[in-house]
């Protein structure tokens, strides 16, 4: 496998540059997304084994491969309701808090920002870790 | 050199063609109150595409062997920050237990869906659901066809797994 080695990435019509470490540590390593109801089930993904269904609007991330510390970021979106997309795209957005479980997990939880209790299912759920691998 | 896992990732991701799985995993954690319900647990389908494919996945072992550097680095450090002997703020990465094995061991061959979902169960729930499932008094894990989870999830706080 060819390997291109080099310390700047120079975009060649703007001029604009960065470290090359930028592109290595600043792409996601692990993200999903999903349906979260109905049967759940995984949409599109890169690096996940599996997801866990803990509960309502409760869900977890396991990565094939692990992050190097359990500081890494995750970020998540939540977007529908139980029932699909019904309704003005202003009460779709769902608060969603995404957190590292662990190096090899990520928890989603879907929040009510009213109540601050779980919030229903929805059928978009999506969430990336950013940062090393082990 | 056996690269490492990510690379091999990313290569399968290239190659293969996503394969959702037949199965789903019903488990209930031991400590549990009853208040906590069961959890599914769902394949994902690149990952199973590698599985059977084989020659991308680390042997299971590397996995369980790197959860027990990380389970035992845990317990040490509890018991240290209880004590006021470590800052409670410190927290677990790879290199403070001479670093991740899974990455970098050589891959297996292929594997049957079963065999996948076995290694998934490893993999992915805490060892307390299965590691003692040939003696436990009560199942902690079934293995199921997906049609078999359902579909209504007016109730799905209330799911246990049928005895």
């Amino acid at each position: 496998m060819s390997k291109i080695a080099a310390d700047t990435l120079r975009a060649a019509t703007l001029g604009v540059e960065a470290p090359m470490v930028n592109a290595v540590r600043g792409s996601s390593k692990n993200w999903a997304t999903l349906n979260g109801t109905g049967t759940i089930a995984l949409r599109e993904s890169l690096g996940i084994s599996s997801i866990t269904d803990v509960g309502t609007g409760s869900y977890e991330i396991n990565y094939t491969t692990a992050m190097s510390s359990v500081g890494h970021f995750v970020n998540g979106s939540a977007y529908g309701t139980a029932s699909g997309f019904p309704g003005a795209a202003s009460t779709q957005q769902r608060f969603c808090r995404a957190v590292p479980k662990s190096v090899s997990a990520a928890q989603v939880l879907l929040i009510n920002a009213d109540a601050g209790t779980l919030d229903t299912d929805t059928p978009y759920i999506g969430a990336g870790a950013f940062g090393d691998l082990a | 050199m056996t690269k490492h896992l990510f690379e091999r990732i990313m290569e399968a991701k290239e190659r293969l063609q996503p394969i959702q799985s037949q199965y789903r995993v019903v488990y209930e954690l031991p400590d549990g109150d009853d208040e906590t319900c069961a959890g599914v647990l769902v394949p994902d389908p690149n990952w199973l595409a590698m599985a059977l494919a084989g020659g991308y996945l680390p042997p299971i072992e590397a996995y369980l062997s790197d959860l027990s550097k990380m389970y035992g680095w845990m317990a040490e450090t509890e018991r240290l920050k209880k004590q006021g002997l470590l800052d409670p703020t410190v927290n677990f990465s790879w290199d403070k237990v001479g670093g991740a094995t899974h990455p970098y061991v050589d891959p297996i061959g292929p594997m049957t869906e079963e065999q996948a979902i076995e290694y998934l169960i490893m993999k992915d729930l805490p060892p307390a659901v299965w590691a003692d499932h040939e003696t436990a008094n009560k199942p902690r894990f079934k293995i199921v066809r997906t049609e078999m989870v359902p579909t209504d999830r007016s109730y799905r706080n209330a799911w246990r797994i049928a005895e």
